[in-house]
């Protein structure tokens, strides 16, 4: 089926890339990355380090020219249109600046002015904008005088100024303070919960995970996963390390696990039994009944917790 | 009337800060000096001898002319060599391309809101303009005429600030190389033309060198003034006297030296400006395109 043909039977897909690439002399920061984020979602994008995360915002928001592949924004090719997309994304970089001598709300009236709004229109938009983000007391203020926190606040107030289909956010919460951070992610939850898409990038994972409906790891410039935080969350328990505490018979114990099917690196120290155990709730129960109709006094029986970074770590091979 | 939204922003930054007054003050406290200076000996010249010398009020007129254009030249690029890298370096730039604002329009906003501000130069420069007018000999379609030029100046060399912005990542770097420019086509351009009237004068190369010459310092905007203040003060065209020639295209470039060489410097501008567009527009550097075949 025709590409084309094939996406519009996709209609709550709001951003789809097929084959993106990216070279900057021999590295290759991009090579074929494939990526669908539906509409509503608040999506996480991680990766460590040179990984691929802000060319593909860039490239997404018309600020970098593709070297090959296609990016569609709710149907329409991005990258042969760019300027007509400009209009439905709403872009916040990971480093960005102010103006000096200008206030608040003069900086929201001049993108305001960029899409067209004016006068008395514009000056209630970007209250309401400015307000939302909590700034509603900073409007008089000049700009270069307000705190970091406060200045991606304002920064993420000026990509909602013409009510985008998609906000594309490098790293939002980058340098931020918890507190900072914290009413950050509020934001952000709200603007999800408003049914806006939303595609975030960040290193703090543990906050991706907390307020993300779908997370996708890229590798080199590769889509290596990429599933909903429930599929995570399941791929995450069961990975994890099933630790089983014996009272005594820890030997027996180590080589009945052994032969059980399902079982891996079965290993045993100080009473203390680790191995993987890919099976679910019902066979983590037989595993059980297996060591207890044995005799074998069972102590603890629990999932090792497991966390998002291990898995980073695990998939990305970043240390 | 909806105002571009750059030039509307540019605006209202620079009248908040104190570079521009600086700026007036300076270029009025310079043109003031000169202006008092020759006034001065005017007077104290008529004091001696008992009459008005006319020809030095012309003279005034000529030298507050050529130091607008020469303050001017000093101060536009300075003005607009950090349009573009400015926005780089202060890292606004990536956030103005993501909108709707097309790299045109702020390359226009900006060269827009320059231009703006030198007319606020040139209108504050008027009292001093105004001493030619005490004893006469100077008319105020001069003045306007100058006035015009003075803006036509700095739409030039504001272009050419933009445009080395544009291509340059520093400020710092972008000035010089503005300034560079400037004086490639104000005294380069001057250089080549004696070097081929000598090569024409000295050695036996044909009517195409002193038509190089002339072709040359087209895109030298000095030589518009000049032509421009001889016509007003002499009713001469010094261009034609220069390269004396009674026909054929060398003769027709001379004989119309004002809009042969404005057309020839506002086609160069328009290079200029268009390149400057290109290089801003992230989309437009480097290899064209191609579409990758769409995985199946």
């Amino acid at each position: 089926m025709d590409t084309a043909l094939r996406y519009q039977a996709d209609t709550d897909i709001m951003l789809r890339i097929r084959g993106l690439r990216k070279q900057y002399g021999n590295f290759t920061a991009l090579n074929s990355l494939d990526m669908d984020v539906k509409k509503g979602e608040l999506y996480g994008f991680v990766g460590s380090n040179g990984a691929g995360k802000t060319t593909t915002m860039k490239i997404i928001s018309g600020l970098l020219k593709a070297d090959g592949g296609e990016v569609y924004i709710d149907g329409v090719s991005a990258l042969q249109k760019p300027a007509d997309m400009k209009r439905h994304i709403g872009y916040m970089p990971d480093f960005f600046g102010v103006y000096d001598n200008l206030k608040v709300i003069e900086y929201m009236e001049f993108y305001a002015s960029i899409y067209g709004f004016h006068g008395k229109e514009a000056r209630q938009l970007c209250l309401e904008l400015i307000d939302l983000v909590n700034l509603k007391d900073k409007a008089n203020v000049y700009v270069d005088s307000l705190s970091r926190g406060m200045k991606q606040r304002l920064c993420l107030a000026r990509c909602l100024v013409h009510d985008p289909r998609l906000l594309i956010l490098d790293e939002p919460a980058s340098g931020l303070d918890p507190k900072a951070r914290y009413d950050m992610k509020e934001i952000l939850k709200n603007l999800s919960d408003m049914g806006k898409t939303i595609l975030i990038s960040s290193h703090i994972l543990t906050e991706l995970a907390e307020m993300c409906s779908a997370i996708g790891v890229i590798k080199h410039g590769q889509m290596i996963l990429s599933d909903t935080a429930s599929g995570i969350s399941a791929r995450l328990s069961a990975s994890n390390t099933l630790v089983i505490t014996v009272l005594e018979k820890e030997e027996e114990a180590v080589r009945l696990l052994m032969e059980l099917p399902g079982t891996a690196n079965v290993s045993g120290r100080d009473h203390i039994i680790r191995l993987g155990y890919d099976g679910g709730a019902e066979e983590e129960a037989r595993l059980l009944r297996s060591l207890v109709e044995k005799d074998i006094p069972v102590h603890g029986f629990k999932r090792e917790e497991s966390s998002l970074e291990a898995l980073f770590i695990e998939l990305t091979g970043a240390r | 009337m909806k105002i571009n939204p750059m030039l509307k922003k540019e605006i209202m930054v620079s009248v908040r800060g104190i570079r521009l007054t600086v700026i007036m003050l300076i270029f009025n406290i310079v043109l003031a000096l000169i202006g008092l200076v020759v006034f001065y000996s005017i007077l104290e010249n008529a004091k001696w001898s008992g009459s008005i010398d006319y020809s030095a009020t012309i003279s005034l007129y000529c030298m507050l002319v050529v130091f607008q254009v020469i303050l001017l030249i000093f101060i536009v690029p300075a003005l607009t060599a950090g349009s573009i890298s400015g926005e780089r370096e202060r890292q606004t730039l990536d956030i103005l391309l993501s909108s709707s604002l097309s790299p045109g329009k702020i390359i226009f906003g900006k060269l827009s809101s320059s231009l703006l501000s030198v007319l606020l130069l040139i209108f504050s420069s008027l009292p001093v303009m105004s001493l030619v007018f005490i004893f006469g000999g100077v008319e105020i379609a001069d003045v306007v005429v100058n006035i015009l030029f003075l803006m036509y100046i700095a739409f030039l060399a504001g272009s050419i600030g933009i445009s080395c912005s544009a291509r340059f990542r520093k400020t710092g770097t972008a000035t010089a190389m503005s300034y560079g420019v400037l004086l490639l086509i104000g005294l380069g351009t001057i250089l080549a033309t004696v070097l081929l009237m000598i090569m024409y004068e000295w050695t036996n190369t044909g009517e195409w060198a002193r038509l190089l010459a002339a072709l040359v310092l087209l895109v030298n905007p000095g030589t518009t003034l000049m032509e421009i203040i001889g016509n007003q003060i002499t009713g001469e065209y010094f261009m034609q006297e220069l390269f004396y020639s009674s026909s054929g295209l060398l003769y027709f470039v001379t004989s119309n030296w004002i809009p042969a060489s404005i057309i020839t410097q506002i086609l160069m501008v328009t290079l200029i400006l268009r390149s400057a567009v290109r290089r801003v527009n992230p989309l437009s550097k480097g290899k064209p395109f191609k579409q990758g075949k769409p995985r199946q």
